[in-house]
């Protein structure tokens, strides 16, 4: 079936299963690996892109119900610069280990923080409460994104 | 660029990201039955058209076990629910998903082996063995002494997946005479060895390249059936075979960690002093068994002594099959059963006496290097079990905590490798044990550029390569900073070496040298844990843990960063695991975690805050002084949350995990 939407400001027109999830769409079809597949479930929150502005689990959804969306990946989360403030704050504590989860958590922290001036820990581990990261123990991770919340947007 | 920075925007390079020109997808036709005899298979590749059995497993590369082989797929009967008996392709992922659904597989009921009682009273569930007795092993020595009290108690640890948030995962190509391997994994040598004793291919006609590899705990030691399969696909259709293990595929076929049973009995006298150690020590190993499985209980009961001084100990120790997927490695493997069992009496001790926990074990801390009859040598642990509750701040704490105090053993045997190339201004560097990423980086980083004044902004560690390191074993059982590392400290002297004699810069020049370094276990790389925890209970009355803090030994510092994020990640799993983590089988056999939340794997609201102390009971006798740590978190923080979950609730916890409610 043929859908139209907007992936990171560039406009796709085409045909697509009807089955095709949208994961696999952005994965597959357009090439954009960075939005991962962890538990095909919706509890992991690696697939977690922003669709029409709101953080949705690309797993669970349909491409054709995309059909006439704006949607941002993690390749389009910086707006054009190098890293926004999420990536910054996770680069600079070296928080990170495998990485799998990063995507998803870049997205619905760059989200949170977006809407949320003065989080606090609590505040910021709820707002985690779609992913998993099962590196870290969370706490180097919900500490870059409250480092991140002290820049300046 | 920072591979971190590569990962945090977006742009890794994970085996699900890698796709090559005509790649055919496979999928697996499984057993959805624990056991039963093979009647008819319909569709797919069977053991009919490729006859392989698994040539090594476990981690590393290790011997096959002569007695059980595994069949790469199921020929006569299926042994474990999930077990690989067909496989199918297709160029298109979403039709190969279709094919698998075609597959039609007829098995006579077989009455399933699931729990230990039945593996000891069942006939056995291979016809080439007499009993479902897999190992058996006696260690230390029958004695008399009693003390005057005893306690005695039976502790379990249930299966636990390792969910990594990676899937398993493999791109197989055969081309011009070459099997080329891209996979996610902790070594590329035991993938190369294990594909290699399973194919019949000389281990020169692989090549294996490490791809970004997403968390792997232990599973992703060695090879499986899947790789095998992809292969065989590859080397018969002549185009490149993807696999990617769907989360439900991991739940259930993967191998999973733990599945342990401790029977003991601890003999003390009325102060506290432990005369001495006797019971049991029994694995599920499920239904076959590589060298690691088969070994686990007598590697378990060497641990028990831990860091006390106990004069008597003796123990039996089996490994048992069950119609369950074959046990493997989870973070620790073996050490935190350890850990669990001997700590967990020791509290039970304390409590019968009414003595604080950490007198008891202050009274049992060795004072100078022990060797238990059990086979251990440890130093001693009493000056360093002093500090770590003086500076966590234990004897101040109120009465819902925890305290435990273990060991810590490295795996250095079988050595590690590495390679330094310098080139074009540039320093390269290859390890035998591959990242997957605990950061390893920043140790290689500092040992090269503290060894060749190299400043490290030129210092690159590369992924997992075997035509850049031909040998090398792996990474698994915090051996990386302490074995690898040695191994990298050697090649950069050689590389340093090399500059002088040409009289020349380093930088400036080109080498390249690699080091196999050989190392054997010596006390002074066992390192001490001591674990301090609070719990409380959350507002609907369930227990919850509220502070963990832990005072670790890890040498000489390589990277602090690295070594407190491996911890935090340890310890979060070590709640997790005493509160709800594991997979759990049915009457007949089939796994009960059938999603990654059922399977307990926590989220950042499940989790407090850590602090971690980290502490330096002395350098190891190695060329940089470093200590293990990797799995420092899961070792030393079980008991200890045990026991602050066990005053909290009031229910002396016995069994991991301590809740089911997940599901």
């Amino acid at each position: 079936m043929k859908i139209k939407l907007n992936v990171n400001s560039e406009d796709y027109t085409g045909d697509v299963e009807p089955r095709l999830l949208l994961v696999d769409f952005l994965r597959d079809t357009l090439g954009l690996t960075g939005t991962h597949v962890g538990c095909e479930t919706g509890s992991c929150g690696s697939c977690t892109v922003l669709l029409d502005g709101r953080p949705v689990k690309s797993c669970l959804m349909l491409a054709a119900q995309a059909d006439g969306s704006r949607i941002i990946t993690i390749e389009g989360i910086s707006k054009g610069e190098g890293m926004n403030r999420v990536q910054k704050s996770i680069s600079e504590s070296k928080a990170l280990q495998c990485g799998f989860c990063a995507s998803g958590i870049v997205i619905a922290a760059t989200w949170f923080l977006e809407r949320n001036e003065n989080p606090n820990e609590s505040d910021v581990r709820e707002a985690l409460s779609g992913n998993i990261c099962r590196c870290t123990g969370y706490q180097p991770i919900v500490d870059a994104v409250l480092n991140a919340s002290k820049e300046v947007k | 660029m920072e591979y971190t920075d590569r990962l945090i925007k977006g742009h890794g390079k994970y085996v699900a990201d890698i796709t090559l020109p005509e790649m055919l997808y496979m999928e697996v036709a499984r057993s959805k039955v624990a056991r039963g005899n093979i009647i008819s298979v319909k569709g797919g590749i069977t053991a009919s058209d490729a006859n392989f059995y698994l040539g090594s497993s476990g981690e590393g590369y290790g011997e096959a076990n002569v007695a059980v082989r595994q069949p790469v797929l199921a020929e006569k009967y299926v042994s474990y629910y999930g077990q690989p008996v067909a496989a199918v392709y297709d160029s298109n992922k979403y039709v190969a998903r279709d094919l698998v659904e075609t597959v039609e597989i007829k098995t006579e009921y077989l009455e399933p082996v699931v729990t230990l009682d039945q593996a000891l009273k069942l006939p056995p569930i291979h016809p080439s063995i007499t009993s479902n007795r897999a190992s058996e092993f006696i260690l230390g020595n029958e004695f008399t002494n009693k003390g005057d009290v005893e306690v005695e108690d039976e502790l379990y640890l249930e299966r636990v997946i390792t969910d990594p948030l990676e899937t398993r995962g493999i791109v197989s190509f055969y081309r011009d005479g070459i099997l080329n391997v891209w996979i996610s994994t902790q070594s590329v040598y035991s993938i190369r060895d294990g594909l290699s004793a399973s194919l019949g291919l000389p281990r020169a006609a692989i090549r294996v390249m490490q791809a970004d590899t997403g968390g792997a705990f232990g599973s992703k030691s060695a090879v499986y059936p899947e790789y095998v399969i992809a292969s065989y696909i590859s080397m018969k259709t002549g185009k490149p075979v993807k696999w990617i293990e769907s989360r439900e595929e991991h739940l259930m076929a993967s191998r999973p960690g733990r599945g342990a049973l401790g029977k003991l009995k601890l003999s003390a006298t009325r102060e506290g002093k432990i005369v001495g150690l006797r019971g049991e020590i029994v694995i599920d190993i499920g239904a076959y068994g590589d060298m690691l499985g088969l070994n686990s209980p007598a590697w378990i009961a060497r641990q028990l002594t831990g860091p006390y001084e106990i004069a008597n100990a003796y123990l039996k120790a089996i490994a048992l099959y069950t119609n369950k997927a074959p046990l493997g490695p989870y973070r620790g493997a073996g050490r935190p059963e350890a850990s669990f069992f001997t700590e967990r009496m020791i509290d039970l001790l304390a409590d019968k006496l009414s003595i604080d926990p950490a007198e008891v074990r202050l009274k049992n801390a060795t004072e100078s290097t022990f060797r238990s009859p059990l086979g251990l040598v440890v130093n001693a642990s009493k000056q360093f079990l002093e500090n770590g509750l003086r500076e966590t701040g234990y004897w101040n704490m109120g009465a819902c905590k925890g305290v435990s105090f273990f060991i810590l053993i490295p795996a250095v045997f079988g050595g590690e490798s590495a390679r330094i190339s310098v080139k074009d201004g540039k320093i390269n560097v290859w390890l035998g044990g591959n990242a997957h990423w605990q950061r390893h980086e920043l140790f290689v980083r500092k040992i090269v550029s503290e060894v060749t004044g190299v400043p490290e902004k030129y210092i690159e560690l590369n992924k997992g390569n075997t035509e850049e390191l031909e040998y090398g074993v792996g990474t698994w059982g915090s051996r990386s900073a302490i074995v690898a590392g040695q191994a990298v400290y050697r090649a950069a002297l050689k590389i340093k070496e090399m500059a002088e004699k040409e009289g020349k810069d380093i930088i400036s020049g080109t080498y390249d040298y690699s080091a196999m370094e050989d190392m054997s276990l010596d006390p002074s790389m066992i390192s001490f844990l001591l674990t301090v925890t609070s719990a409380n209970l959350n507002e609907v009355g369930d227990p919850i843990v509220k502070s963990c803090t832990a005072f670790y030994d890890v040498g000489e510092p390589l990277s602090k960063v690295s070594i407190t994020g491996q911890i935090t990640g340890g310890l979060a799993q070590a709640i997790s695991e005493v509160l709800y983590e594991s997979q759990t089988y049915n009457k007949e056999g089939k796994p009960e975690a059938q999603t990654i939340s059922e399977a307990g794997v926590p989220y950042a609201q499940q989790l407090p805050r850590f602090s971690v102390i980290i502490s330096q009971g002395g350098k190891s006798n190695t060329l940089h002084g470093a200590k293990g740590v990797g799995e420092a978190g899961t070792v030393g923080g079980l008991p200890s949350i045990a026991r602050a979950i066990e005053n909290v609730t009031g229910k002396r916890v016995r069994k991991l995990p301590v809740m089911y409610s997940v599901r």
